[in-house]
C-alpha cells in the first residue's frame, strides 16, 4: 500500500508546479508551488523531523494558521502541503519601520489565537519570529510548524535544540522542556521589536505595553503568563 | 486504498487531500478562538455592571421595609425605640400597660393615659427623641380591642410638651368597657420604612364603694375614725372608696394608708367639712388619696402630711405650722385650693414621686409666713402657678431647690 508520504511527494510531481523556491537548507525545504489545473498557489515543506503537529492542524481551520492539506511522515522526514498566505512577512515590513502600538498589539493577538489554537493540540511553536509571521490583509498568520513539538509530559528536555537565537526562550536551550510559555516569551520578544526594533534585553519598549513584554520574557516561565489567553487579555 | 469523495480517484488510506481535484477529503473543524474582551468593552460592561450594582443596593436599601416589633420595642438603624405606657420608669418587662378605671354611667367621664413613643441612641439611654423624630413623616395609633370589648379611642400621636422627653405621644382614652387593646404605633419614616409596635393595655374595672352620711355614721371623728377601720377590715384594698362627708368639724384627724380614697366635702351653708387635727397619708402601695371641698383648720402642727400622693381640690388651709407638707414618695398637687395664716403654706420636701403634677392653678397663699416652700422637688419640671395669688406672705417663695418655678401667670400682690 502506498504511504500518504509518498503518494504525497510523488503527485506534487504530476499534479504540481514548482513556482519558486521559498527556503532551502541541509534540513528542510520550501517550496511555492501552482496547482496544474487550478492554478491555485500552495506551499509545499519538506522537513527532518516530525509531522505530528502539521497531522493535528489538519483538523481544524483558523484564520491565523494557514490551512494545513496533507501532512505525511516517513523516515525521519516530514512532507506538508499548506495554503499559501499571501503577503508580506512581518520581517519584511520592520525592515521600514517599527509598528504603532496598535497595529503591535493587533499582530500579537492574532498571534495569540493562533497560538490558542496550537497549544489546545497540545503543540508548541518554538519558533517564533518575524520571518514566520505574515500579515494577510489585517490578519497576521502563524506559519511554519517545522520546529513546533508536541508536549510529552515526563520529558526532562526538549530532545532537540530547535528555535531562532534571540526569539527563543531560554528553556528551549536545555534549561526545561519547552511548553506554551516558551512561545509567550517569543512574543513578548516579537512585540518589542516591532515597538522598538531590538531585543527588550537591549531596550525595552516603554509603558504598560513595556511591562507586559517584561513579564511575557520572565527567565523562569512560570513567572510568564500563565497562557495566551492570560496575555491577550492582559494586552 | 480509498477514492477521492469528490472525483472518485484512488487515494491512501490515510489521505486528507486529494491532489487531482483539490478537493480535503474530511472537512477541519473551524477552531474556536478566545475573545479578547476589549478593556473598552471591559470598562462599559464594568460600569454598566457597576450601575446595575449601585441601582440593586440602591433599590435594595430604598425598598421600603417594614419592621414590625414583636412587642413595644424595636431597634433600627442604631436606635432603640420603645412605646411606654408608664413612661421611663417603666423599663423593664413585662411592657404590658395595665391600669384601672371605675365605672361609670356618665358617657363623657372617662380616662386618659399618654402612649408615649421613646427613643434612645445605641441602647445607651442617650435621648434621641427630637432626633429620631425628625425622621418620621407621620405616625398614628390604633387600638385593637379583645375578646369583644370596647376599643380605646387614640388619636395620632404629637409632640407634646408635657412629656418632653418623649418624642411623641397620644392619649389613649379608655373607660372600663375597654378591657384589654392592643394599641400599635405604626411610624412612616421618611425614608419609606416603617415601624410596627405594639402593647397590649388593659383596663380594670375598679370596685368603687361609696359611703353616704345618711346611710353610714360619720358625723364625728370617732364615727369617722371607725368607719375607716371598718373599711380597711372589710374592703378589698384595689377597691376605691369614696367617702361623702357631712358638713361637720372633725375635731380629730385621720391616718390613711394603702387605700385610694376620695373625701368629699360638703357646706350647709354655714359649716364647711373640717379637720381640725393633722391628717396623714402613707402607703406602701403607689394609692392616692383625693380631697375635694374640704377644710383643714389647725393650731399648729401639719395640716396634711403626705407620704403618697394626695390631690387637693377646692380645699382651704389655715392656723397650721406646715399647712401641707409633701415628704418622700409623695407629690401634693393643690388646685383653687387657699393657703391662708400658716407658717408655712405649702412645703415640698419629696425626693421621688409616681405623681407628677405641675400645676398649681388657682391656688392662694395668703398671709403665711412662707407661701410656698420649695425644699426638694422631685424631678426638674418647672412649676406653673397659673391664676395663683400670692398675697400678704412674709415671703411668698422660699426657692431651696431651685427647681424653676413659672409666676408668669401669677398674681403677687
Amino acid at each position: 500500500m502506498t504511504s500518504v508520504y509518498d503518494f504525497l511527494t510523488a503527485q506534487i510531481e504530476t499534479e504540481f508546479l514548482t513556482e519558486k523556491q521559498l527556503r532551502h537548507t541541509q534540513r528542510s525545504s520550501v517550496l511555492l508551488l501552482r496547482h496544474k489545473t487550478s492554478g491555485k498557489p500552495y506551499v509545499f515543506r519538506t522537513f527532518e523531523g516530525s509531522a505530528e503537529v502539521y497531522r493535528k492542524l489538519l483538523q481544524v481551520r483558523c484564520p491565523y494558521l494557514p490551512w494545513v492539506y496533507e501532512a505525511a511522515q516517513q523516515d525521519g522526514r516530514a512532507a506538508v502541503l499548506e495554503e499559501f498566505i499571501q503577503g508580506d512577512t512581518l520581517q519584511d515590513l520592520l525592515t521600514a519601520a517599527n509598528f504603532s502600538q496598535e497595529q503591535a498589539k493587533a499582530v500579537i493577538e492574532d498571534l495569540c489565537r493562533a497560538l490558542w489554537v496550537l497549544h489546545g493540540l497540545g503543540a508548541v511553536h518554538r519558533d517564533i519570529k518575524p520571518q514566520n509571521i505574515i500579515l494577510r490583509g489585517k490578519d497576521a498568520v502563524l506559519i511554519d510548524f517545522d520546529a513546533s513539538r508536541v508536549t510529552k509530559k515526563g520529558s526532562e528536555t526538549d530532545t532537540r535544540v530547535l528555535g531562532t537565537a534571540g526569539f527563543a526562550a531560554p528553556e528551549q536551550f536545555g534549561m526545561s522542556q519547552t511548553d506554551g510559555r516558551a512561545d509567550i516569551y517569543s512574543l513578548g520578544v516579537l512585540l518589542n521589536v516591532m515597538l522598538t526594533g531590538s531585543h527588550p534585553s537591549k531596550k525595552l519598549a516603554a509603558g504598560r505595553l513595556g511591562r507586559i513584554i517584561q513579564k511575557c520574557t520572565m527567565i523562569d516561565p512560570k513567572s510568564r503568563y500563565r497562557s495566551v489567553l492570560h496575555l491577550l487579555e492582559d494586552l | 486504498m480509498k477514492t477521492c469523495i469528490r472525483c472518485g480517484k484512488p487515494l491512501p488510506d490515510d489521505a486528507s487531500f486529494c491532489p487531482y481535484c483539490e478537493t480535503v477529503q474530511t472537512e477541519p473543524k473551524d477552531a474556536e478562538l478566545p475573545k479578547k474582551w476589549r478593556k473598552k468593552t471591559v470598562t462599559i460592561l464594568g460600569i454598566v455592571l457597576l450601575i446595575a450594582l449601585t441601582a440593586a443596593i440602591g433599590y435594595g436599601l430604598r425598598q421600603p421595609k417594614t419592621i414590625e416589633a414583636d412587642g413595644p420595642e424595636l431597634d433600627y438603624k442604631g436606635y432603640h425605640v420603645m412605646i411606654r405606657l408608664n413612661g421611663l420608669k417603666d423599663l423593664e418587662p413585662p411592657y404590658e400597660g395595665e391600669a384601672s378605671a371605675e365605672k361609670t354611667n356618665n358617657a363623657n367621664a372617662g380616662y386618659a393615659v399618654p402612649s408615649r413613643l421613646f427613643v434612645f441612641k445605641d441602647n445607651d439611654m442617650v435621648n434621641a427623641g427630637e432626633e429620631f423624630a425628625a425622621l418620621i413623616d407621620h405616625a398614628s395609633v390604633t387600638a385593637a380591642p379583645r375578646d369583644g370589648a370596647n376599643a380605646m379611642e387614640t388619636h395620632d400621636p404629637v409632640y407634646d410638651e408635657v412629656f418632653p422627653d418623649a418624642a411623641l405621644a397620644s392619649n389613649v382614652f379608655y373607660d372600663t368597657t375597654c378591657g384589654t387593646n392592643d394599641l400599635t404605633w405604626t411610624i412612616a419614616m421618611k425614608n419609606g420604612d416603617t415601624l410596627v409596635l405594639n402593647q397590649a393595655f388593659t383596663v380594670h374595672e375598679l370596685v368603687v364603694v361609696s359611703y353616704y352620711p345618711e346611710d353610714v355614721p360619720m358625723q364625728t371623728i370617732e364615727e369617722l375614725q371607725a368607719l375607716l377601720g371598718r373599711i380597711d377590715a372589710e374592703i378589698d384594698p384595689a377597691a376605691v372608696v369614696n367617702l361623702y362627708l357631712p358638713p361637720v368639724v372633725y375635731e380629730g384627724g385621720i391616718h390613711i394608708a394603702d387605700r385610694t380614697y376620695t373625701f368629699y366635702g360638703s357646706s350647709d351653708g354655714t359649716v364647711n367639712t373640717t379637720f381640725t387635727q393633722p391628717v396623714t397619708v402613707n402607703a406602701e402601695q403607689p394609692t392616692y388619696t383625693d380631697f375635694f371641698g374640704v377644710n383643714f383648720d389647725g393650731n399648729g402642727g401639719t395640716g396634711i402630711h403626705a407620704g403618697r400622693s394626695v390631690n387637693c381640690y377646692d380645699c382651704e388651709f389655715s392656723g397650721w405650722d406646715t399647712a401641707l407638707l409633701a415628704g418622700d414618695g409623695s407629690w401634693a398637687a393643690v388646685h383653687n385650693c387657699v393657703f391662708q395664716d400658716n407658717g408655712i403654706g405649702y412645703q415640698f420636701n419629696s425626693g421621688s414621686s409616681k405623681l407628677v403634677s405641675t400645676n398649681f392653678d388657682g391656688t392662694q397663699f395668703l398671709r403665711n409666713g412662707i407661701g410656698l416652700h420649695l425644699l426638694r422637688v422631685p424631678g426638674d419640671k418647672p412649676l406653673q402657678m397659673n391664676g395663683c395669688v400670692f398675697e400678704g406672705n412674709g415671703t411668698d417663695i422660699q426657692n431651696d431647690c431651685g427647681i424653676s418655678v413659672d409666676l408668669s401667670e401669677a398674681e403677687m400682690r
